[in-house]
């Protein structure tokens, strides 16, 4: 969960999401992992939602 | 249907403040440069270039606009922006790639949240007739949040103190990561509420940062990676804006999303929660576990 | 064009004016919405997600309104984007909405764009100063001038070419209930008596400030085949950098790129003869001979010839603005989603009292920022391929 540490060690507003989804994918290719999940949020509390699933082959 | 893969990553630093413009061109500069070293692609070889952004946080009109200096961007170049995070950016590239019309896309967003005061700005997201005349304080906002999910036995301030702690263990091994450290959950715990029941270690540091990603489909993805990561599932929705209209201590939009995308076997997971109930919230509602941060 | 074919089968647009203080923002949308469903005929339940255009935030002093417009907007539960490319941003909804279905990812998409100017002050949006950048402290009058004032040193166009176009969709623009401003008695010498404001553009020469909204259903060839639709022959957005060194301000290398990819892509070689009507954002009257040499409807220097010899009124050549374009009503951010259905509309004969007769296909543009943003699209009345 969270390989990267997760926006909790830091938040670029704008550019946090994507980061998720880049964090994630670089752990496909650099095969930890064959599927992986990113995450995105924006809004007050969570209102919207993204998710991004990657998967190695 | 062309299938699509991420084969670059870059990001600047995450830190407490630059001294750049709050255009992101300081900061997206070097990240373009690497990226496309890494890949080994010019500017000309993008197809389409779309960022995320938003003029409120920059301080002014068009912030977007002066980003777009950071590409060189003549001849010109076929280009969007969303005002949103740039993961959706992100998704409307991957959605330009899919009509077949282009084979790569260069995304980025970009933040200069040291420029203001964050906690207010963020007010101006809420209902403009009747909420933000309030000035309601994120964080505060956020705390009215965690409270329901204590109460309601969701999760406990230790749980989120957890959250925080195996956060910045995780960030020792990220050198872009703003904070990081090894402690405790006890340790953590001893701090004074910043927001009741949040602490300090609950949000998300104030940080300026960009980052960006490059796109490609098919056999483009096999030539530019050895490992493309191939996107399988690529799903978003948005929750009603009333809070006090939905339940709080889940995200129904999170939900749906993931259900649409299609989450089962996962093995790793990039959470995008910026307050550490909100990390214990939609790994509830995305069946992840318990555990770890 | 890529992928799927992708249709309008719907508009709406509000009542424009200078100050809707009878609906909100989230009134003001739905207004256009439910007038582009009901053209439509379509409900909720068909609509599978929601792109929101607008401009600059501050032009209404909300963060990101569309999250607060969620419900409003029809997008709770479902996919919301929200696009902002400046001024062109009306028509980059357009191509994003379009986007969604081409590529298969959706089947029926609504769009909507809107600006609701009373809310705030773009005057005051627009001069922030940001650290090393030039301020546009006279406003968008101010900025395009020079441009202007080039493109009649260059072209040695007349000096009453402006009053011209002025004229003419000002008396369009009596025709479309819809406009801001009804001025079906204004005249050439009307205009060229009116105010100076930013030599040589003259009061009656410049856009209104407006609210409103625009609305359009977007739908995949199985939804729109066997119905009256406008069917997306061809979709372009090219962007530039606001300044550097040789940069052609009057005829952007960015315009002239979109414009040749989207002829090429709608399959056609001589727009002039092959485009029946065109709905082109003309925010000063010089700008339409200037878009019409930097579309390729006609050859650089030869625009203002085009529209003084009447061809761009209604019954000439190329009718340009019969909606009395943005001249008439400019809600920004809604302007380039404006200019998109009103082609839409061109081709599907629901342009009522300035409807173009016979218009089969059409062209809808928008430009952003200080000319370095355009987007644009071909729509035809019958599918792409078939003409």
């Amino acid at each position: 969960m969270n390989p990267s540490g997760g926006v909790l060690a830091g938040h670029p507003m704008f550019a946090a999401g994507l980061i998720r989804i880049g964090a994630a994918a670089a752990e496909i290719s650099a095969g930890r992992a064959d599927k992986a999940l990113a995450h995105a949020t924006s809004g007050p509390l969570l209102q919207q939602n993204l998710v991004c699933v990657l998967e190695g082959r | 249907m062309s299938e699509v893969a991420v084969v670059g990553f870059a990001q600047a630093p995450n830190v407490r403040r630059t001294p750049g413009t709050t255009n992101g061109v300081e900061m997206l500069v070097p990240v373009f440069h690497r990226l496309l070293a890494d890949t080994g692609l010019s500017k000309q070889d993008i197809g389409f270039w779309c960022s995320g952004s938003s003029d409120y946080l920059a301080g002014r009109a068009f912030s977007f606009i002066a980003a777009v200096d950071a590409i060189g961007a003549f001849p010109p170049i076929m280009e969007s922006h969303v005002e949103m995070d740039a993961a959706w950016a992100l998704y409307e590239a991957w959605v330009k790639i899919r009509t077949g019309e282009v084979e790569t896309a260069l995304v980025y967003g970009f933040g200069k949240s040291s420029a203001g005061e964050l906690r207010r700005i963020m007010a101006m997201q809420m209902d403009p007739y009747l909420t933000t005349p309030l000035w309601p304080d994120s964080v505060g906002v956020a705390g009215l949040q965690a409270r329901l999910g204590i109460d309601a036995g969701l999760w406990t301030e230790a749980d989120m103190a957890e959250v925080a702690a195996s956060s910045r263990r995780a960030a020792l091994s990220n050198p872009d990561a703003q904070l990081s450290g090894e402690t405790t959950a006890e340790e953590l715990l001893k701090q004074p509420y910043l927001a009741d029941p949040l602490r300090a270690h609950d949000c998300a540091p104030i940080t300026d940062g960009a980052a960006a990603i490059i796109l490609a489909s098919g056999d483009k993805a096999r030539e530019l990676s050895e490992r493309p990561a191939w996107i399988t599932g690529f799903e978003h929705r948005v929750d009603t804006p009333l809070i006090g209209a939905r339940d709080l201590t889940t995200s129904p939009s999170t939900i749906a999303a993931a259900k649409a995308a299609g989450v089962d076997g996962v093995q790793v997971a990039e959470l995008h929660a910026p307050f550490t109930h909100q990390n214990i919230l939609l790994r509830q509602a995305l069946g992840l576990g318990k555990r770890c941060g | 064009m890529g992928g799927q074919l992708a249709a309008v089968i719907g508009t709406g647009q509000t009542h424009h004016t200078a100050k809707r203080l009878d609906v909100s923002m989230a009134g003001l949308c739905r207004e256009a919405i439910d007038r582009a469903m009901a053209d439509a005929g379509t409900d909720w339940a068909d609509i599978d997600a929601v792109v929101l255009g607008k401009a600059p935030d501050l032009f209404e002093g909300v963060m990101m309104p569309e999250l607060f417009l969620a419900d409003a907007l029809g997008a709770t539960g479902k996919p919301l984007l929200r696009v902002h490319t400046a001024g062109s941003v009306g028509g980059s909804t357009g191509n994003v909405a379009a986007s969604l279905v081409q590529s298969g990812v959706h089947r029926r998409v609504l769009a909507v764009a809107f600006e609701k100017q009373s809310e705030s002050n773009a005057m005051w949006a627009l001069s922030v100063m940001p650290p090393f950048h030039m301020p546009v402290g006279a406003g968008a009058g101010g900025y395009f001038a020079p441009h202007v004032r080039s493109y009649i040193r260059r072209s040695g166009a007349p000096n009453h070419i402006g009053a011209i176009v002025a004229a003419k969709d000002r008396r369009n623009g009596a025709l479309n209930p819809y406009a801001h401003l009804q001025q079906a008695d204004i005249t050439v010498e009307s205009v060229q008596a009116s105010k100076m404001l930013w030599d040589p553009i003259r009061y009656d020469e410049t856009c209104p400030s407006s609210d409103g909204a625009a609305a359009v259903v977007i739908a995949d060839e199985q939804t729109a085949k066997g119905r009256p639709a406008a069917w997306i022959h061809a979709t372009a957005m090219r962007t530039e950098p606001t300044t550097f060194a040789g940069r052609d301000q009057v005829s952007p290398q960015a315009g002239k790129d979109a414009a040749a990819a989207l002829w090429k892509q709608a399959g056609i070689s001589d727009p002039v003869s092959e485009v029946d009507v065109a709905e082109i954002y003309v925010p000063f009257s010089w700008f339409e001979p200037m878009w019409l040499e930097n579309l390729g409807f006609t050859e650089e220097g030869q625009g203002w010839k085009f529209t003084e010899a009447g061809e761009t009124a209604i019954g000439g050549r190329l009718p340009v603005n019969p909606s009395g374009g943005v001249l008439s009503s400019n809600p920004i951010g809604a302007s380039g989603l404006l200019r998109y259905a009103e082609a839409a509309m061109q081709v599907l004969g629901r342009a009522g009292d300035h409807q173009v007769d016979g218009a089969r296909v059409a062209l809808g543009h928008a430009y952003g920022g200080g000319s370095q943003y355009f987007s644009l699209w071909v729509v035809g009345s019958e599918r792409p391929g078939a003409r």
